[in-house]
């Protein structure tokens, strides 16, 4: 290396530079870790959660944290065989312990999910042997498109790979610039970490400010979301409570920018539903009953799939095909016409309210009794 | 790579490093550097077209080579050719061949004949009009004797695929570049510093303006059938800030980033809103681009010597080529082809030259009368942006349906709107700085002249918050990387 060059005028530029960078860096950094607006940097936020749960209350309060890593705790916590267990994204999160009577009851749901996230939260049931009698699973069709750029699974990546691999594998030491960390320098985290910084500068400084910890609830409705005692959810008063009006305007905004997680969507691809497969027949060889679920979108949505997404229909006909020939019992449809479900039956684009979801699954009475997972 | 991705950030320091401190004594090594670094920041996005660039190389050179040693005027002509059907040739099959093919079938359809075809499932090499006109430039003027042809192999490379304007320009005359890779170049800490300060204005424009302005823009001309004529008039201004912004800022980088390695390119945008003719307009906007089609195909068409139908003929020439220059698509043909017509008057009543200098030169303010004259410009501009940012021309057309209908006196309204508000007092804030700095190179190469460091720093770091805080972070492509 040629250190000439390192004159006075070289010198005092990479120095200036230098400095400035750092600067610029550390406010970044702190700004990040600070306002932490997915509490990322919160190591004891997902495991708060769970102990409010096994504690035999909902928690309310929550929001931005790792679902992935909350599955793993729920897990770590149970030692029984769950007689029904759901697997899916925020399309099944709203399926309650209160329209099965008396069965050990669990939702497993995770926003977003991948083929990846189903397979990797079966396995944390697998490893610990205490597989499931019966999957209600969710089928998006985001998940066989693999342009979906989903990769929140991550968190459960030991969990994933052990499931391919059929071996056990142990936890490897993260290498230190992970996803986690990554966020420490992400520009887009900074955005969000800044706006939520006031919050916690508010909690640091007076007692009596909102905290920003889930806190235990046991009303199921509360202002925020609420995760119930069964892992189910419920939504926000602001969510729950919205017009039909607002509701038709939350659909006709989803299909105006690019549609959630099916844009490039080319075909299904053969890798995934050759996963996908394997996955099946791995819950059937365990004698565990498989039912597959299909959410519907909100009809002003399924107007614009139909037209311009053919693809999901075409997922649609693909799983009802794969359904027939593998004897699965197939709930539900992408398309609530064939539901007779209405705009009235949605929260937003693509989530369906309590009772489509009953319609969907066939059941009619509502007891209205959660089985909380402490009580198992 | 972009210029806007962390991969960008970590590539930068690590070439700068290796330039200055490895290869700084040995004036070969530098340039293989150069070109090294070119090609994989050109293979971060696709290593396959790395090929074209090499035969591109490979092929300008050697017949740079061999027009220095022909005398023979018809051999000489043929070298020419070849090198402009090679160049020519890949830019029209992966430019053009879909949309000749397309329009050809269509064209028999009218007759009633039925031509079956199957359009390519071909993707455009980033950059293949940039650099295709950048190794053009070389042959023609070492043709013309304008420039001595270059021995030296790994400099012609460099000058080829030089990393920061490889892909979206400014497209480089070889009489500029070239010889710069010849020279030993030394670390200029007055330049550098420079430098960094138009990379920084450059990423400004891109990530505050430009992206926050297309997400407007985006949401507006993609579902322009749902909105009212004033709603269509704000998605128009917002993309006329969209497109400045992106392009611009890429060049200020591109600029910034070659002065970092002591090359000096020339200025690509210089206020191009401030216009007060649209002759002025198309002095300051992608003025490498403009230059170009000037000399190498408005000048030899026979330029403005032949009387009037001459130069109308070819400003209408030059003008629907540069059209079609950034895309294959009739929308493009359309936009150059209204550019043509606004300039006409100005070219009949012989008043294209009126205005060469700096709109209010010296003074803080505009007259009413250059006031007046820079917003009837801006106008035609915004109206002409439309064809350029429509999908087809139908859509074009109903979109200035729509807005010259009742509808444009309604209240604006979709889904965006604090958005826009917050980005359109980004973009006066903008506009402002511009303005003051419109006689500079780019709009704050003035803060030196600020004496005080800390304030001189305390500024930059202004600039780098607001970028934080304000900017649009999903590593937006460049507009005209697709070009």
């Amino acid at each position: 290396m040629n250190l000439s060059i390192f004159n006075s005028d070289m010198k005092k530029f990479i120095l200036q530079t230098s400095i400035f960078s750092l600067v610029v860096l550390a406010f970044l950094v702190s700004v990040n870790y600070y306002g932490d607006s997915a509490n990322l940097f919160k190591p004891s936020y997902e495991n708060k959660i769970a102990e409010i749960i096994f504690d035999n209350h909902n928690a309310t309060n929550i929001s931005n944290y790792d679902e992935r890593k909350l599955q793993k705790e729920f897990v770590n916590r149970i030692d029984d065989r769950p007689d029904i267990l759901v697997l899916g994204s925020s399309r099944t999160m709203l399926i309650k312990s209160t329209l099965f009577e008396g069965k050990k009851f669990i939702n497993n749901s995770v926003s977003a999910a991948s083929i990846e996230d189903l397979i990797a939260i079966y396995q944390l049931y697998k490893a610990k042997k205490i597989l499931p009698k019966k999957i209600i699973l969710c089928v998006d069709p985001w998940i066989f498109n693999k342009n979906n750029g989903k990769l929140n699974w991550k968190s459960l990546t030991k969990e994933y790979n052990s499931f391919s691999s059929g071996k056990e594998i142990t936890e490897k030491k993260e290498f230190i610039l992970n996803r986690k960390t990554k966020q420490l320098f992400s520009f887009s985290y900074f955005q969000a970490s800044l706006s939520n910084l006031p919050s916690v500068i508010e909690e640091k400084m007076d007692s009596t400010a909102l905290s920003l910890d889930p806190v235990a609830s046991d009303d199921i409705y509360n202002v925020s979301s609420t995760k119930l005692v069964d892992g189910s959810l419920s939504y926000s008063k602001e969510y729950r409570e919205a017009s039909k009006k607002l509701v038709t305007i939350k659909a006709q905004s989803y299909i105006k920018v690019k549609l959630y997680a099916i844009e490039d969507f080319e075909e299904v691809s053969p890798e995934i539903f050759e996963e996908f497969d394997a996955f099946c027949q791995e819950i059937l060889s365990n004698n565990i009953e498989l039912v597959f679920f299909l959410s519907p979108y909100h009809p002003v949505v399924f107007e614009k799939l139909k037209n311009e997404y053919e693809i999901v229909l075409e997922v649609e006909n693909k799983i009802s095909e794969y359904s027939k020939q593998n004897k699965i019992e197939l709930l539900g449809s992408y398309d609530p016409l064939k539901l007779n479900v209405t705009g009235d039956g949605f929260y937003d684009g693509m989530h369906s309210k309590e009772n489509t979801i009953k319609k969907i699954l066939k059941i009619e009475t509502d007891n209205d009794v959660y089985m909380p997972l402490s009580e198992w | 790579m972009f210029f806007n991705s962390v991969d960008f950030a970590i590539f930068l320091p690590i070439v700068f490093v290796l330039y200055w401190f490895v290869a700084n004594n040995n004036l070969k090594f530098q340039n293989f550097l150069i070109v090294v670094a070119s090609y994989v920041f050109y293979g971060w996005w696709d290593w396959r077209f790395l090929s074209l660039i090499l035969f591109s190389t490979l092929v300008d050179y050697s017949i740079g080579v061999r027009l220095s040693k022909e005398e023979n005027t018809l051999k000489r002509k043929i070298l020419l050719w070849i090198s402009i059907v090679v160049n020519l040739g890949f830019l029209g099959f992966f430019k053009y061949y879909n949309f000749f093919l397309d329009n050809f079938i269509d064209a028999f359809s009218i007759f009633g004949t039925k031509i079956n075809a199957n359009s390519l499932n071909i993707i455009l090499p980033v950059g293949i009009s940039f650099y295709t006109f950048q190794t053009l430039s070389y042959t023609i003027d070492v043709y013309r004797k304008k420039l001595e042809p270059t021995k030296n192999f790994i400099a012609f490379s460099a000058f080829v695929c030089f990393f920061p304007q490889l892909v979206a320009g400014p497209i480089e005359r070889a009489t500029n570049l070239l010889p710069q890779f010849y020279k030993k170049r030394t670390f200029d800490y007055n330049r550098a510093v420079d430098g960094l300060r138009q990379i920084l204005w450059g990423l400004f424009k891109k990530i505050v303006i430009a992206d926050n302005s297309a997400q407007i823009a985006n949401e507006i001309f993609n579902n322009s059938t749902e909105h009212n004529g004033s709603t269509l008039v704000i998605g128009a201004l917002f993309f006329t800030f969209q497109i400045y912004g992106d392009f611009s800022g890429y060049s200020d980088i591109a600029i910034g980033t070659s002065r970092l390695f002591g090359f000096d390119l020339k200025q690509n945008f210089a206020f191009p809103y401030f216009s007060r003719d649209i002759a002025e307009f198309w002095r300051r906007w992608h003025i490498s681009l403009s230059t170009w089609f000037r000399d190498y195909l408005y000048i030899p068409l026979g330029g403005s010597r032949g009387g009037t139908w001459m130069k109308v003929r070819n400003t209408f020439i030059i003008f629907i080529v540069s059209g079609f220059w950034h895309g294959a698509n009739w929308t493009f043909v359309v936009w150059g082809g209204l550019n043509a017509l606004y300039f006409l008057p100005l070219l009949l009543l012989n008043k294209n030259r009126t205005n060469t200098d700096n709109v209010a030169q010296g003074k803080y303010f505009p007259t009413i009368k250059e006031l007046s004259q820079m917003g009837f410009t801006f106008c035609l501009t915004v109206l002409a942006w439309i064809f350029f940012r429509a999908k087809n021309i139908s859509h074009a057309y109903d979109y200035l349906s729509t807005i010259f209908s009742k509808s444009v006196f309604k209240f604006p309204h979709f889904e965006q709107i604090d958005l826009a508000f917050s980005t359109a007092l980004l973009i006066s804030l903008f506009m402002i700085v511009e303005w003051i700095g419109r006689e500079k190179q780019y709009a704050i190469e003035n803060i030196i002249s600020i004496k005080n460091r800390g304030f001189r720093y305390s500024i930059y770091l202004g600039i780098v918050i607001l970028i934080m805080i304000m900017g649009n972070f999903e590593e937006n492509e460049f507009i005209y990387f697709q070009f």
